[in-house]
């Protein structure tokens, strides 16, 4: 495992352009040397960081604070952990391997992201795994979980993957989605899914139906079980056991786009 | 050899080569879970005329299945891969599909190979269908009139699989020859990677490479161990047998198809029954070669 450990309480970068995955081929002092935004100049990392460890893709960020932005940008293989809390942009473009983060993340985590696992403990901001700002498509891929609640507009533009807020979502949730699934375990904020096209929103706690979705029937959705059964194996994510066994509502719309897309809504009332 | 007074003869069961793929079909309850299995497997006794052989492989606790279901295991196999996607697609199409409440699942989904049987059958939603990927394995939701019906993509295709694994019970008469026919599936019942695709897991009419009399039949009658035309052919009876029954093992592997027949063929030793023998055809017909001595290395003698 490489360890970075921050040298003062005041460390202050934007790892944006520090691809992690790249660590596995590189020594010690070959990663004290990368070059990262700090303020308005590019310093070392070794200036900012303790690093200890070398060649494995295998990363431990101890002492995290929310001035470290970009952890986990572009990771490719291999599996990042930070203790503490991160700042804007975590995982943004992630496209494999795994970021555990065991605190809050800022804005923009798992920005556009494409494969991988992004999982946070605590809660994170706004732009949770949305589109970069102009693209078209948002996250195309992997499986971003958040055990606490968000900010406003995530999974924005969603074209593929799976995202899971587990406690209050903020509004704007699943704007304008293509594809893909949200699950919300805590209550929704806002109107969701609007203009969705045919992604899937499965709300476990309260949400309010927009008006341009349409009733479709109660039933009890298999890969929703199959789903939820994969959340708690691989997550631990709490699932009430009547979310499991028992019936949805399903809405459809949003009736201003081609209406294919969806609203679970756990319950009967 | 023997065991518990019958000859274990010192012979092969000849085997092959086949594709195969498992498929995990749950339902609401056991009940619709199996009447889908029964159907998948209907018809599918052998390749000679069936295409494929299928069976149920055993029945799935709801915390062995992807859903939480109870749930059934099949396993299907053929000669291609080719034929075995058809056979797949076929059946699960018009069996699977159109039962109550269930949903389809890949048994082998370690396996890299892959038959894209769920695909093929995707388009019966007519653009309403719906793809879902779920940890890693992508789902397809087709709508039907009780809900909607989900079903994996693709199913992992076994390569290495074996058909024709099988042992010949000689008795003094059929009763006999039933009764320990019929102990010998009991044991072999719900043991992993193996089925059993005949009626009841039990073959009475063993048959040869083409014929006799007539050119261009696949297979026919095995006159050798017919009791009723003993003095017209060259016989393999052994003096006061009067009936004989097949046991015929597909597996995924030659260690599941050995461990299947080590145990029938014990349970198969009882009352009535006077040796126990295996079906080939002088090594021509498959590579694989299940000793009836090998097999039983360790049985209680």
């Amino acid at each position: 495992v490489i360890t970075l450990t921050p040298r003062g309480a005041d460390v202050t970068f934007d790892a944006a352009g520090v691809p992690l995955h790249a660590f596995a081929a590189l020594g010690e002092a070959e990663i004290a040397r990368l070059q990262v935004q700090s303020g308005n100049r590019r310093v070392a990392l070794g200036e900012l960081l303790h690093v200890r460890g070398e060649r494995t893709d295998r990363i431990l960020v101890e002492g995290a604070t929310p001035a470290m932005h970009g952890l986990g940008t572009g990771l490719r293989h291999g599996e990042l952990v930070i203790e503490g809390d991160t700042g804007d942009r975590t995982g943004a473009g992630l496209a494999g391997g795994s970021i555990h983060v065991r605190g809050h993340v800022g804005h923009a985590a798992g920005l556009s992201m494409g494969g991988g696992t992004l999982l946070v403990d605590g809660r994170a901001g706004d732009h949770f795994c949305a589109a970069a700002p102009g693209a078209r498509r948002g996250m195309t891929g992997g499986e971003a979980v958040v055990r606490g609640g968000t900010g406003r507009g995530s999974a924005v533009r969603l074209r593929r993957g799976l995202v899971v807020v587990g406690g209050p979502a903020g509004p704007e949730l699943a704007r304008d989605i293509l594809a893909g699934t949200v699950v919300t375990l805590g209550p929704v904020d806002g109107t969701p899914g609007e203009a969705s096209r045919r992604g899937s929103i499965v709300a476990l706690d309260t949400i309010r139906i927009p008006r341009t979705y349409r009733y479709a029937c109660a039933f009890e959705p298999v890969w929703v079980r199959v789903l939820l059964r994969h959340l708690i194996r691989r997550f631990a994510v709490p699932v009430r056991p009547e979310a499991l066994d028992g019936p949805y509502r399903r809405y459809c719309g949003d009736v201003g786009s081609p209406g294919k897309g969806e609203l679970l809504v756990q319950g009967l009332a | 050899m023997q065991i518990r007074g019958v000859t274990i003869e010192d012979t092969f069961a000849e085997a092959f080569g086949m594709r195969a793929a498992r498929v995990v079909i749950t339902a609401v309850s056991g009940r619709w879970a199996r009447e889908a299995a029964m159907k998948m497997t209907g018809f599918a006794t052998s390749v000679i005329a069936c295409k494929c052989e299928a069976a149920i492989e055993r029945e799935l606790a709801p915390a062995e299945t992807p859903d939480g279901r109870p749930g059934v295991a099949v396993l299907l196999l053929a000669m291609d891969s080719e034929g075995l996607a058809k056979r797949l697609t076929e059946r699960i199409g018009q069996t699977v599909l159109t039962c109550p409440t269930t949903s389809c699942f890949d048994g082998l989904p370690q396996s890299a190979d892959r038959l894209d049987a769920g695909r093929a059958l995707r388009v019966f939603g007519d653009g309403f269908q719906i793809s879902k990927i779920i940890g890693g394995a992508r789902y397809w939701r087709i709508p039907v009139m009780d809900g909607e019906f989900l079903l994996a993509e693709s199913f992992g295709l076994q390569k290495r699989a074996i058909g024709g694994g099988n042992f010949l019970i000689l008795a003094r008469d059929a009763g006999s020859a039933l009764a320990a026919a019929e102990a010998a599936v009991d044991a072999m019942a719900g043991r992993p990677d193996v089925i059993l695709p005949f009626p009841g897991g039990i073959v009475r009419s063993g048959s040869k490479v083409g014929a006799r009399a007539y050119t261009g039949l696949l297979a026919s009658t095995n006159d050798a161990y017919c009791p009723t035309i003993r003095p017209l052919v060259v016989s393999a009876l052994p003096e006061g047998v009067n009936a004989v029954l097949e046991i015929v093992i597909d597996g995924l592997s030659a260690d599941a198809i050995a461990g299947a027949m080590r145990v029938g063929i014990e349970s198969a030793c009882r009352d009535g029954v006077v040796a126990i023998s295996a079906g080939n055809y002088g090594g021509t017909l498959g590579p694989y070669h299940f000793r009836l001595h090998d097999v039983l290395w360790g049985a209680e003698a």
